[in-house]
Protein backbone atom coordinates (compact mmCIF):
# COMPACT_ATOMS: atom_id res chain seq x y z
CA UNK A 1 0.00 0.00 0.00
CA UNK A 2 1.66 3.42 -0.87
CA UNK A 3 0.97 6.49 0.83
CA UNK A 4 1.15 9.06 -1.99
CA UNK A 5 0.31 7.78 -5.14
CA UNK A 6 1.03 10.06 -8.53
CA UNK A 7 -0.75 8.53 -12.21
CA UNK A 8 -0.26 10.20 -15.32
CA UNK A 9 0.15 13.50 -14.07
CA UNK A 10 0.38 16.47 -16.73
CA UNK A 11 0.41 20.69 -16.34
CA UNK A 12 1.10 22.78 -18.72
CA UNK A 13 1.06 26.50 -18.48
CA UNK A 14 -0.39 29.28 -21.16
CA UNK A 15 1.36 32.67 -21.10
CA UNK A 16 -1.21 33.64 -23.43
CA UNK A 17 0.46 34.56 -27.12
CA UNK A 18 4.02 36.59 -26.64
CA UNK A 19 4.02 37.53 -29.98
CA UNK A 20 6.87 35.39 -31.53
CA UNK A 21 4.69 32.76 -33.38
CA UNK A 22 4.76 30.74 -30.22
CA UNK A 23 1.26 29.47 -28.25
CA UNK A 24 3.04 30.54 -25.26
CA UNK A 25 2.50 27.37 -23.78
CA UNK A 26 4.97 25.36 -21.70
CA UNK A 27 5.02 21.77 -20.23
CA UNK A 28 5.77 21.84 -16.73
CA UNK A 29 4.77 18.37 -15.64
CA UNK A 30 4.48 15.67 -18.10
CA UNK A 31 3.24 12.17 -17.38
CA UNK A 32 4.64 11.90 -14.52
CA UNK A 33 3.90 8.26 -12.13
CA UNK A 34 5.87 8.55 -8.84
CA UNK A 35 4.54 6.34 -5.64
CA UNK A 36 5.85 6.58 -2.28
CA UNK A 37 5.69 4.32 0.83
CA UNK A 38 5.23 5.45 4.14
CA UNK A 39 8.66 6.34 5.70
CA UNK A 40 10.38 7.25 2.55
CA UNK A 41 12.48 10.31 2.25
CA UNK A 42 12.97 11.02 -1.61
CA UNK A 43 15.47 13.75 -3.08
CA UNK A 44 14.86 15.18 -6.26
CA UNK A 45 17.20 17.07 -8.54
CA UNK A 46 16.88 18.49 -12.01
CA UNK A 47 18.22 21.61 -13.76
CA UNK A 48 15.54 24.94 -13.90
CA UNK A 49 12.34 24.14 -15.47
CA UNK A 50 12.31 20.76 -14.98
CA UNK A 51 9.27 20.59 -13.28
CA UNK A 52 10.31 20.10 -9.64
CA UNK A 53 8.86 22.51 -8.11
CA UNK A 54 5.39 22.50 -10.35
CA UNK A 55 5.37 18.97 -8.54
CA UNK A 56 5.44 19.72 -5.24
CA UNK A 57 2.49 22.63 -5.68
CA UNK A 58 0.67 20.33 -7.50
CA UNK A 59 0.85 17.52 -4.93
CA UNK A 60 0.19 20.53 -2.66
CA UNK A 61 -2.66 21.62 -3.99
CA UNK A 62 -1.36 25.14 -5.08
CA UNK A 63 -2.23 24.18 -9.21
CA UNK A 64 -4.51 21.48 -10.50
CA UNK A 65 -3.14 19.11 -12.68
CA UNK A 66 -4.71 19.08 -16.26
CA UNK A 67 -4.92 15.65 -16.20
CA UNK A 68 -3.67 12.67 -13.66
CA UNK A 69 -4.48 11.87 -10.35
CA UNK A 70 -2.92 11.75 -7.21
CA UNK A 71 -3.77 9.54 -3.72
CA UNK A 72 -2.69 10.09 -0.54
CA UNK A 73 -3.16 7.25 1.94
CA UNK A 74 -5.87 5.81 -1.13
CA UNK A 75 -7.87 9.16 -1.09
CA UNK A 76 -7.92 11.29 -4.17
CA UNK A 77 -7.15 14.07 -3.58
CA UNK A 78 -6.12 15.77 -7.09
CA UNK A 79 -8.98 17.93 -6.77
CA UNK A 80 -8.81 19.07 -3.39
CA UNK A 81 -8.65 22.55 -2.50
CA UNK A 82 -4.80 23.65 -0.88
CA UNK A 83 -6.28 24.55 2.29
CA UNK A 84 -8.22 20.89 3.15
CA UNK A 85 -5.00 18.88 2.04
CA UNK A 86 -2.63 21.57 4.20
CA UNK A 87 -3.58 19.08 7.00
CA UNK A 88 -1.60 16.01 6.26
CA UNK A 89 0.93 17.57 4.43
CA UNK A 90 3.32 20.24 5.78
CA UNK A 91 5.59 22.65 3.16
CA UNK A 92 9.22 25.00 3.50
CA UNK A 93 9.44 27.02 0.68
CA UNK A 94 12.55 28.09 -0.39
CA UNK A 95 12.55 31.59 0.83
CA UNK A 96 12.64 31.74 4.31
CA UNK A 97 10.09 34.94 4.48
CA UNK A 98 7.58 32.39 2.59
CA UNK A 99 7.38 29.74 5.49
CA UNK A 100 6.64 32.79 8.71
CA UNK A 101 4.61 35.41 8.71
CA UNK A 102 7.19 38.56 9.83
CA UNK A 103 4.93 40.48 11.81
CA UNK A 104 4.07 38.25 14.05
CA UNK A 105 5.77 36.73 17.38
CA UNK A 106 7.60 33.33 17.08
CA UNK A 107 5.01 31.97 19.11
CA UNK A 108 2.11 33.19 17.44
CA UNK A 109 4.00 31.20 14.25
CA UNK A 110 4.51 28.36 15.97
CA UNK A 111 0.79 28.53 17.15
CA UNK A 112 -0.61 28.69 14.32
CA UNK A 113 1.03 25.98 12.99
CA UNK A 114 -0.40 23.83 15.75
CA UNK A 115 -3.45 24.37 14.60
CA UNK A 116 -2.64 22.82 11.28
CA UNK A 117 -5.28 21.36 9.33
CA UNK A 118 -7.99 22.24 12.31
CA UNK A 119 -10.42 24.95 12.51
CA UNK A 120 -9.53 28.30 13.46
CA UNK A 121 -11.46 29.11 16.95
CA UNK A 122 -11.95 32.11 19.29
CA UNK A 123 -10.32 30.50 21.67
CA UNK A 124 -7.06 32.37 22.78
CA UNK A 125 -4.19 31.77 20.11
CA UNK A 126 -1.38 31.23 22.39
CA UNK A 127 -1.93 29.48 26.03
CA UNK A 128 1.03 29.04 28.57
CA UNK A 129 1.07 24.88 28.03
CA UNK A 130 1.58 26.05 23.85
CA UNK A 131 4.76 28.19 25.23
CA UNK A 132 5.62 25.22 27.10
CA UNK A 133 5.75 23.15 24.35
CA UNK A 134 7.08 25.61 21.76
CA UNK A 135 10.14 26.33 24.58
CA UNK A 136 10.50 22.13 23.93
CA UNK A 137 10.87 22.30 19.95
CA UNK A 138 12.81 25.24 19.70
CA UNK A 139 15.37 23.85 21.94
CA UNK A 140 15.98 21.28 19.60
CA UNK A 141 16.84 23.41 17.04
CA UNK A 142 19.75 25.03 18.88
CA UNK A 143 19.41 28.36 17.91
CA UNK A 144 18.82 30.11 21.19
CA UNK A 145 14.65 31.13 19.53
CA UNK A 146 13.26 29.45 22.89
CA UNK A 147 14.19 32.49 24.95
CA UNK A 148 12.50 34.88 22.33
CA UNK A 149 9.17 33.68 21.96
CA UNK A 150 7.70 36.77 22.13
CA UNK A 151 10.11 38.43 19.09
CA UNK A 152 8.86 39.36 15.65
CA UNK A 153 9.83 36.80 13.37
CA UNK A 154 11.32 39.42 11.14
CA UNK A 155 13.97 40.23 13.57
CA UNK A 156 15.49 36.80 12.53
CA UNK A 157 18.06 35.88 10.39
CA UNK A 158 17.23 33.83 7.08
CA UNK A 159 18.88 30.56 8.63
CA UNK A 160 16.71 31.44 11.82
CA UNK A 161 13.56 31.73 10.04
CA UNK A 162 14.04 28.87 8.07
CA UNK A 163 14.69 26.20 11.29
CA UNK A 164 11.59 27.68 11.92
CA UNK A 165 9.44 27.26 9.45
CA UNK A 166 10.95 23.85 9.07
CA UNK A 167 10.12 23.38 13.07
CA UNK A 168 6.31 24.36 11.86
CA UNK A 169 5.83 22.59 8.79
CA UNK A 170 7.10 19.27 11.10
CA UNK A 171 5.68 19.65 14.66
CA UNK A 172 2.41 17.93 13.67
CA UNK A 173 3.65 15.45 11.97
CA UNK A 174 2.09 15.90 8.99
CA UNK A 175 1.58 12.69 6.44
CA UNK A 176 4.17 14.55 3.79
CA UNK A 177 6.37 16.78 4.31
CA UNK A 178 7.30 19.03 0.84
CA UNK A 179 11.24 20.56 0.92
CA UNK A 180 10.88 23.07 -1.89
CA UNK A 181 14.56 23.98 -2.24
CA UNK A 182 14.65 24.68 1.49
CA UNK A 183 18.43 25.46 1.99
CA UNK A 184 19.06 26.84 -1.12
CA UNK A 185 18.82 30.65 -0.55
CA UNK A 186 20.95 29.96 2.65
CA UNK A 187 25.20 30.57 3.24
CA UNK A 188 26.66 26.67 3.19
CA UNK A 189 27.35 26.86 6.62
CA UNK A 190 23.41 27.47 7.41
CA UNK A 191 22.40 25.43 4.65
CA UNK A 192 24.27 22.58 5.93
CA UNK A 193 22.78 23.43 10.01
CA UNK A 194 19.16 23.38 7.92
CA UNK A 195 20.12 20.39 6.44
CA UNK A 196 20.49 18.57 9.42
CA UNK A 197 17.97 19.71 11.42
CA UNK A 198 15.83 18.10 8.33
CA UNK A 199 17.22 14.88 8.31
CA UNK A 200 16.52 14.89 12.64
CA UNK A 201 13.30 15.79 12.44
CA UNK A 202 12.70 13.60 9.26
CA UNK A 203 13.77 10.66 11.52
CA UNK A 204 12.81 11.37 14.87
CA UNK A 205 9.16 11.51 13.58
CA UNK A 206 9.66 9.07 10.89
CA UNK A 207 8.02 11.24 8.09
CA UNK A 208 8.22 10.85 4.68
CA UNK A 209 9.21 13.52 2.53
CA UNK A 210 10.02 14.95 -0.58
CA UNK A 211 12.98 17.29 -1.23
CA UNK A 212 14.01 19.25 -4.34
CA UNK A 213 17.34 20.55 -3.96
CA UNK A 214 20.33 21.46 -6.43
CA UNK A 215 23.22 20.51 -4.47
CA UNK A 216 23.80 16.74 -5.99
CA UNK A 217 25.79 15.98 -3.11
CA UNK A 218 22.56 16.53 -0.71
CA UNK A 219 20.88 14.36 -3.26
CA UNK A 220 22.74 11.39 -2.77
CA UNK A 221 23.54 11.61 0.71
CA UNK A 222 20.15 12.65 2.68
CA UNK A 223 17.10 10.47 2.21
CA UNK A 224 16.77 7.17 0.53
CA UNK A 225 15.85 7.71 -3.09
CA UNK A 226 16.30 9.72 -5.47
CA UNK A 227 14.56 11.42 -8.22
CA UNK A 228 15.92 13.20 -11.81
CA UNK A 229 13.38 15.51 -13.63
CA UNK A 230 14.07 16.68 -16.86
CA UNK A 231 11.33 18.65 -19.06
CA UNK A 232 8.73 17.75 -17.05
CA UNK A 233 9.62 13.89 -16.62
CA UNK A 234 11.32 11.85 -14.14
CA UNK A 235 14.15 10.52 -16.17
CA UNK A 236 16.36 8.81 -13.31
CA UNK A 237 15.08 7.10 -10.17
CA UNK A 238 17.43 5.24 -8.05
CA UNK A 239 17.32 3.73 -4.62
CA UNK A 240 18.87 0.57 -2.42
CA UNK A 241 21.93 -0.66 -3.79
CA UNK A 242 22.36 0.64 -7.05
CA UNK A 243 21.66 5.00 -5.23
CA UNK A 244 24.07 3.60 -2.60
CA UNK A 245 26.62 2.93 -4.93
CA UNK A 246 26.36 6.22 -7.11
CA UNK A 247 28.31 9.33 -7.00
CA UNK A 248 27.66 12.61 -8.13
CA UNK A 249 29.73 12.06 -11.48
CA UNK A 250 27.50 9.00 -12.21
CA UNK A 251 24.85 11.84 -11.87
CA UNK A 252 26.30 14.17 -14.03
CA UNK A 253 27.04 11.79 -16.55
CA UNK A 254 23.15 10.56 -16.43
CA UNK A 255 22.50 13.73 -17.06
CA UNK A 256 24.89 14.68 -19.65
CA UNK A 257 23.59 11.75 -21.64
CA UNK A 258 19.97 12.39 -21.39
CA UNK A 259 20.20 16.08 -22.93
CA UNK A 260 22.29 14.75 -25.24
CA UNK A 261 19.88 12.17 -26.77
CA UNK A 262 17.51 15.08 -26.52
CA UNK A 263 19.55 17.02 -28.87
CA UNK A 264 19.54 14.17 -31.23
CA UNK A 265 16.15 13.67 -31.47
CA UNK A 266 15.68 17.05 -32.34
CA UNK A 267 18.13 17.67 -34.68
CA UNK A 268 16.21 14.53 -36.04
CA UNK A 269 13.45 16.02 -36.02
CA UNK A 270 15.17 19.27 -37.45
CA UNK A 271 16.05 16.85 -40.69
CA UNK B 1 -5.10 81.11 18.11
CA UNK B 2 -5.14 79.46 21.98
CA UNK B 3 -7.47 76.58 22.04
CA UNK B 4 -10.69 77.05 23.97
CA UNK B 5 -11.94 74.61 25.92
CA UNK B 6 -14.82 73.47 24.11
CA UNK B 7 -12.80 73.33 21.16
CA UNK B 8 -10.75 70.76 22.83
CA UNK B 9 -13.92 68.84 23.70
CA UNK B 10 -15.44 68.24 20.29
CA UNK B 11 -12.39 67.64 18.73
CA UNK B 12 -12.20 64.49 21.40
CA UNK B 13 -15.85 63.60 21.16
CA UNK B 14 -15.51 63.38 17.13
CA UNK B 15 -11.73 61.56 17.47
CA UNK B 16 -13.76 59.27 20.08
CA UNK B 17 -16.25 58.61 17.96
CA UNK B 18 -14.58 58.04 14.75
CA UNK B 19 -12.12 56.30 16.52
CA UNK B 20 -14.37 53.62 16.05
CA UNK B 21 -13.90 53.87 12.10
CA UNK B 22 -10.36 54.02 12.29
CA UNK B 23 -9.85 51.42 14.48
CA UNK B 24 -12.23 49.38 10.90
CA UNK B 25 -9.80 51.18 8.55
CA UNK B 26 -6.79 49.97 10.61
CA UNK B 27 -8.22 46.18 10.48
CA UNK B 28 -8.43 46.75 6.42
CA UNK B 29 -5.50 48.65 5.57
CA UNK B 30 -2.97 47.45 7.99
CA UNK B 31 -3.81 43.95 8.85
CA UNK B 32 -5.71 42.67 6.09
CA UNK B 33 -3.08 44.80 3.54
CA UNK B 34 -6.55 45.59 2.30
CA UNK B 35 -7.20 48.95 0.49
CA UNK B 36 -10.58 49.21 1.73
CA UNK B 37 -12.74 51.73 -0.21
CA UNK B 38 -16.23 50.44 1.08
CA UNK B 39 -16.04 52.69 4.05
CA UNK B 40 -16.89 55.74 2.71
CA UNK B 41 -20.17 53.79 1.69
CA UNK B 42 -20.52 51.90 4.92
CA UNK B 43 -20.37 54.47 7.25
CA UNK B 44 -23.18 56.83 5.19
CA UNK B 45 -24.88 52.94 5.54
CA UNK B 46 -24.33 52.82 9.37
CA UNK B 47 -25.79 56.35 9.44
CA UNK B 48 -29.00 55.75 7.51
CA UNK B 49 -29.81 52.42 9.47
CA UNK B 50 -29.83 53.80 12.64
CA UNK B 51 -31.72 57.20 11.90
CA UNK B 52 -34.25 55.18 10.01
CA UNK B 53 -34.76 53.30 12.59
CA UNK B 54 -34.96 55.33 15.34
CA UNK B 55 -37.26 57.84 12.97
CA UNK B 56 -39.26 55.07 13.02
CA UNK B 57 -39.72 54.25 16.73
CA UNK B 58 -36.58 51.60 17.56
CA UNK B 59 -34.77 51.73 20.48
CA UNK B 60 -31.66 53.37 19.23
CA UNK B 61 -29.33 50.95 20.73
CA UNK B 62 -30.67 48.19 18.84
CA UNK B 63 -31.11 50.55 15.96
CA UNK B 64 -26.87 51.38 16.39
CA UNK B 65 -26.29 47.56 16.65
CA UNK B 66 -28.47 46.55 13.01
CA UNK B 67 -26.91 49.17 11.70
CA UNK B 68 -23.35 47.40 12.77
CA UNK B 69 -25.00 44.44 11.15
CA UNK B 70 -25.55 45.91 7.74
CA UNK B 71 -21.90 47.53 7.79
CA UNK B 72 -20.92 43.56 8.28
CA UNK B 73 -22.80 43.17 4.62
CA UNK B 74 -21.44 45.81 2.72
CA UNK B 75 -17.77 44.72 3.74
CA UNK B 76 -18.65 40.70 2.90
CA UNK B 77 -19.95 41.92 -0.50
CA UNK B 78 -16.48 43.95 -1.34
CA UNK B 79 -14.84 40.31 0.11
CA UNK B 80 -17.13 38.08 -2.19
CA UNK B 81 -16.77 40.47 -4.97
CA UNK B 82 -12.74 40.38 -4.51
CA UNK B 83 -12.20 36.70 -3.29
CA UNK B 84 -14.25 34.76 -5.14
CA UNK B 85 -15.32 36.90 -8.45
CA UNK B 86 -11.63 37.80 -8.42
CA UNK B 87 -12.17 41.64 -8.90
CA UNK B 88 -9.28 43.66 -7.66
CA UNK B 89 -9.63 44.94 -4.31
CA UNK B 90 -9.76 48.67 -4.77
CA UNK B 91 -12.44 47.68 -7.33
CA UNK B 92 -14.27 45.67 -5.22
CA UNK B 93 -14.21 48.51 -2.61
CA UNK B 94 -15.68 51.06 -5.09
CA UNK B 95 -18.46 48.91 -6.14
CA UNK B 96 -19.96 48.07 -3.50
CA UNK B 97 -19.21 52.06 -2.42
CA UNK B 98 -20.81 53.18 -5.46
CA UNK B 99 -24.29 50.83 -4.85
CA UNK B 100 -24.80 51.48 -1.41
CA UNK B 101 -24.97 55.63 -2.32
CA UNK B 102 -28.38 54.04 -4.05
CA UNK B 103 -28.98 51.36 -1.01
CA UNK B 104 -28.40 54.68 1.09
CA UNK B 105 -31.36 56.31 -0.54
CA UNK B 106 -33.62 54.04 -0.75
CA UNK B 107 -32.98 53.20 3.14
CA UNK B 108 -33.30 57.37 3.88
CA UNK B 109 -36.30 57.50 1.45
CA UNK B 110 -34.37 61.03 1.03
CA UNK B 111 -30.94 62.55 1.16
CA UNK B 112 -31.15 64.17 5.08
CA UNK B 113 -32.97 62.84 7.86
CA UNK B 114 -32.73 65.14 10.78
CA UNK B 115 -33.46 63.19 14.12
CA UNK B 116 -34.30 66.35 16.28
CA UNK B 117 -36.13 65.41 19.30
CA UNK B 118 -35.91 61.78 18.48
CA UNK B 119 -34.53 59.35 21.16
CA UNK B 120 -31.05 58.19 20.68
CA UNK B 121 -28.25 56.87 23.03
CA UNK B 122 -27.10 59.95 23.90
CA UNK B 123 -30.76 61.15 25.24
CA UNK B 124 -30.76 57.24 26.44
CA UNK B 125 -28.27 57.73 29.11
CA UNK B 126 -29.45 60.60 30.62
CA UNK B 127 -30.25 59.02 33.49
CA UNK B 128 -26.99 57.54 34.05
CA UNK B 129 -26.34 61.32 36.05
CA UNK B 130 -23.40 62.41 33.55
CA UNK B 131 -22.97 65.70 33.47
CA UNK B 132 -23.87 67.40 30.00
CA UNK B 133 -20.79 68.96 29.25
CA UNK B 134 -19.17 65.62 29.32
CA UNK B 135 -21.60 62.78 28.45
CA UNK B 136 -21.28 62.08 24.89
CA UNK B 137 -17.05 62.48 25.78
CA UNK B 138 -17.86 60.03 28.67
CA UNK B 139 -20.00 57.58 26.25
CA UNK B 140 -17.79 57.45 22.89
CA UNK B 141 -14.71 56.76 25.36
CA UNK B 142 -16.05 54.06 27.11
CA UNK B 143 -17.17 52.41 24.04
CA UNK B 144 -13.71 53.20 21.91
CA UNK B 145 -12.15 51.77 25.02
CA UNK B 146 -14.37 48.14 24.82
CA UNK B 147 -13.96 47.83 21.14
CA UNK B 148 -10.08 48.15 22.07
CA UNK B 149 -9.91 45.64 24.02
CA UNK B 150 -12.18 43.69 22.24
CA UNK B 151 -10.76 44.09 19.00
CA UNK B 152 -6.92 43.22 20.00
CA UNK B 153 -7.94 39.96 22.34
CA UNK B 154 -10.13 39.24 18.92
CA UNK B 155 -6.58 39.63 17.40
CA UNK B 156 -4.57 37.33 19.57
CA UNK B 157 -7.70 34.63 19.15
CA UNK B 158 -6.61 31.76 16.73
CA UNK B 159 -8.70 32.70 14.13
CA UNK B 160 -7.59 36.58 15.01
CA UNK B 161 -3.92 35.01 14.19
CA UNK B 162 -5.59 33.35 11.05
CA UNK B 163 -6.53 36.85 9.87
CA UNK B 164 -3.38 38.77 10.73
CA UNK B 165 -0.95 35.92 8.60
CA UNK B 166 -3.67 36.50 5.54
CA UNK B 167 -2.36 40.26 5.70
CA UNK B 168 0.97 39.03 6.19
CA UNK B 169 1.47 36.11 4.08
CA UNK B 170 -1.20 34.44 2.24
CA UNK B 171 0.72 31.77 1.13
CA UNK B 172 1.96 30.50 4.59
CA UNK B 173 -1.45 30.72 6.16
CA UNK B 174 -2.78 28.83 3.35
CA UNK B 175 0.12 26.18 3.66
CA UNK B 176 -1.39 25.52 7.17
CA UNK B 177 -4.77 25.00 6.48
CA UNK B 178 -6.65 28.65 6.55
CA UNK B 179 -9.34 29.59 3.53
CA UNK B 180 -7.64 32.67 3.30
CA UNK B 181 -10.88 33.88 1.41
CA UNK B 182 -13.21 33.31 4.18
CA UNK B 183 -10.87 35.45 6.26
CA UNK B 184 -10.44 38.01 3.73
CA UNK B 185 -14.25 38.19 3.74
CA UNK B 186 -14.83 38.41 7.64
CA UNK B 187 -12.06 40.90 8.28
CA UNK B 188 -13.74 42.63 6.18
CA UNK B 189 -16.97 42.48 7.10
CA UNK B 190 -15.57 42.73 10.65
CA UNK B 191 -13.77 46.24 9.29
CA UNK B 192 -17.47 47.66 7.94
CA UNK B 193 -19.33 46.71 10.89
CA UNK B 194 -16.99 48.88 13.01
CA UNK B 195 -17.74 51.42 10.16
CA UNK B 196 -21.12 51.27 10.31
CA UNK B 197 -21.55 51.60 14.17
CA UNK B 198 -19.36 54.68 13.78
CA UNK B 199 -21.64 55.99 11.23
CA UNK B 200 -24.66 54.87 13.44
CA UNK B 201 -23.12 57.06 16.65
CA UNK B 202 -21.93 60.22 14.62
CA UNK B 203 -25.69 60.03 12.82
CA UNK B 204 -27.03 60.55 16.40
CA UNK B 205 -24.36 63.02 17.78
CA UNK B 206 -24.67 65.24 14.99
CA UNK B 207 -28.78 64.91 14.80
CA UNK B 208 -29.10 63.99 11.80
CA UNK B 209 -28.08 61.81 9.03
CA UNK B 210 -26.46 62.48 5.41
CA UNK B 211 -26.23 60.48 2.52
CA UNK B 212 -22.78 62.46 1.65
CA UNK B 213 -21.39 61.74 4.98
CA UNK B 214 -19.21 59.07 3.65
CA UNK B 215 -17.11 61.07 1.07
CA UNK B 216 -13.50 61.03 2.34
CA UNK B 217 -13.60 58.73 5.28
CA UNK B 218 -11.68 55.81 3.79
CA UNK B 219 -8.70 58.90 3.93
CA UNK B 220 -9.95 60.18 7.09
CA UNK B 221 -9.64 57.07 8.25
CA UNK B 222 -6.21 56.63 6.87
CA UNK B 223 -4.94 59.66 8.03
CA UNK B 224 -6.28 58.77 12.02
CA UNK B 225 -4.36 55.39 11.55
CA UNK B 226 -1.30 56.60 10.27
CA UNK B 227 -0.51 59.79 12.66
CA UNK B 228 -1.45 57.07 15.21
CA UNK B 229 1.41 54.86 14.09
CA UNK B 230 3.43 58.16 14.52
CA UNK B 231 1.92 59.29 17.79
CA UNK B 232 1.90 55.46 19.30
CA UNK B 233 4.57 52.94 17.47
CA UNK B 234 2.56 49.83 16.82
CA UNK B 235 5.03 47.52 18.41
CA UNK B 236 2.55 45.51 19.47
CA UNK B 237 -1.67 44.87 18.04
CA UNK B 238 -2.98 46.51 21.21
CA UNK B 239 -0.55 49.29 20.55
CA UNK B 240 -1.88 49.50 17.03
CA UNK B 241 -5.57 49.57 18.15
CA UNK B 242 -4.84 52.11 20.56
CA UNK B 243 -2.90 54.21 18.23
CA UNK B 244 -5.84 54.33 15.69
CA UNK B 245 -7.76 55.95 18.07
CA UNK B 246 -5.41 58.04 19.22
CA UNK B 247 -4.79 59.26 15.74
CA UNK B 248 -8.25 59.62 14.96
CA UNK B 249 -8.16 62.05 18.04
CA UNK B 250 -4.78 63.74 17.01
CA UNK B 251 -6.47 64.20 13.17
CA UNK B 252 -9.38 65.96 14.78
CA UNK B 253 -7.56 68.30 16.40
CA UNK B 254 -5.41 69.15 13.65
CA UNK B 255 -9.09 69.81 12.10
CA UNK B 256 -9.98 72.41 14.54
CA UNK B 257 -6.88 74.09 14.28
CA UNK B 258 -7.31 73.87 10.25
CA UNK B 259 -11.27 75.37 10.68
CA UNK B 260 -9.59 77.81 13.20
CA UNK B 261 -7.11 79.32 10.62
CA UNK B 262 -9.54 80.15 8.35
CA UNK B 263 -9.91 76.68 6.10
CA UNK B 264 -13.81 76.80 4.74
CA UNK B 265 -15.56 73.69 5.96
CA UNK B 266 -15.41 72.42 2.52
CA UNK B 267 -11.74 72.23 2.37
CA UNK B 268 -11.25 70.61 4.62
CA UNK B 269 -11.13 67.32 2.30
CA UNK B 270 -8.13 68.70 0.69
CA UNK B 271 -6.37 69.12 4.45
CA UNK B 272 -7.19 65.70 4.96
CA UNK B 273 -5.23 64.38 1.53
CA UNK B 274 -2.85 67.01 2.03
CA UNK B 275 -2.08 65.73 5.81
CA UNK B 276 -1.74 62.05 4.31
CA UNK B 277 0.54 62.59 1.51
CA UNK B 278 2.08 64.87 3.94
CA UNK B 279 2.81 62.03 6.67
CA UNK B 280 3.53 59.43 4.13
CA UNK B 281 6.21 61.30 2.35
CA UNK B 282 7.98 63.61 5.53
CA UNK B 283 11.65 63.64 5.00
CA UNK B 284 12.95 61.58 7.88
CA UNK B 285 9.88 58.98 8.12
CA UNK B 286 10.13 55.43 7.12
CA UNK B 287 7.53 56.31 4.60
CA UNK B 288 9.40 58.10 2.41
CA UNK B 289 11.25 56.17 0.42
CA UNK B 290 8.76 53.82 0.58
CA UNK B 291 6.49 55.49 -1.00
CA UNK B 292 8.91 56.90 -3.18
CA UNK B 293 9.74 53.56 -4.68
CA UNK B 294 6.29 52.37 -5.43
CA UNK B 295 5.39 55.34 -7.32
CA UNK B 296 8.71 55.26 -8.95
CA UNK B 297 7.29 51.15 -9.88
CA UNK B 298 3.77 53.25 -12.07
CA UNK B 299 1.90 50.54 -10.51
CA UNK B 300 -1.12 52.27 -8.72
CA UNK B 301 -1.92 48.87 -7.14
CA UNK B 302 1.37 48.75 -5.99
CA UNK B 303 1.19 52.75 -5.09
CA UNK B 304 -1.24 51.68 -2.34
CA UNK B 305 -0.42 49.01 -1.10
CA UNK B 306 2.80 50.47 -0.73
CA UNK B 307 1.03 52.99 1.76
CA UNK B 308 -1.09 50.32 3.54
CA UNK B 309 1.52 47.85 4.24
CA UNK B 310 4.92 50.83 4.89
CA UNK B 311 4.54 51.59 8.45
CA UNK B 312 4.98 48.70 10.24
CA UNK B 313 7.29 46.33 8.43
CA UNK B 314 9.57 47.78 5.91
CA UNK B 315 11.42 44.80 5.42
CA UNK B 316 8.48 42.86 4.48
CA UNK B 317 7.42 45.04 1.34
CA UNK B 318 10.86 45.53 0.33
CA UNK B 319 11.89 41.53 0.55
CA UNK B 320 8.24 41.01 -1.61
CA UNK B 321 9.02 43.33 -3.94
CA UNK B 322 12.36 41.93 -4.63
CA UNK B 323 11.06 38.37 -5.08
CA UNK B 324 7.93 40.15 -7.62
CA UNK B 325 10.71 41.14 -9.76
Amino acid sequence: MYMLRIQGLNKSFYTGSSGDGMNGEKVAVRGVNLSLREGDFVTVIGSNGAGKSTLLNIIAGVYYPDSGTIYLDGKDITRLPEYRRAGSIGRVFQNPGHGTAGSMTIEENLAMALRRGKPRRLARGVTESDRKLFRDYLCLLDLGLEKRLTDPVRLLSGGQRQALALLMAAMTRPRLLLLDEHTASLDPKTAEHILNLTCKIVAQNRLTAIMVTHNLMHALNVGSRTLMMHEGEIILDVSGSERAGMTVEDLLDKFAKVRGERLVEDRLLLA
Amino acid sequence: MSPTVGMLRAALEQGLVYGILAIGVYLTFRVLDFPDLTVDGSFPLGGAVAATLIVAGWNPFLATALAAVFGYVAGITTGVLNTKLRISGLLSGILTMTALYSINLRIMGRSNVPLLRQDTVLTLIEGLGIPEPVRALVLFFVVVAVFVLVVSAFLHTEFGLALRATGDNERMIRSLGVDTDTMKIVGLGISNALVAFSGALVAQFQGFTDVGMGIGMVVAGLASVIIGEVVVPPRTVVRAVTGAVAGSVVYRLVIAFALRAGFAPTDLKLVTAAMVVIALAAPGTTFAPLVKRYLGLGSGRAAIAGVAGSGEEPGKRAGANQEAR
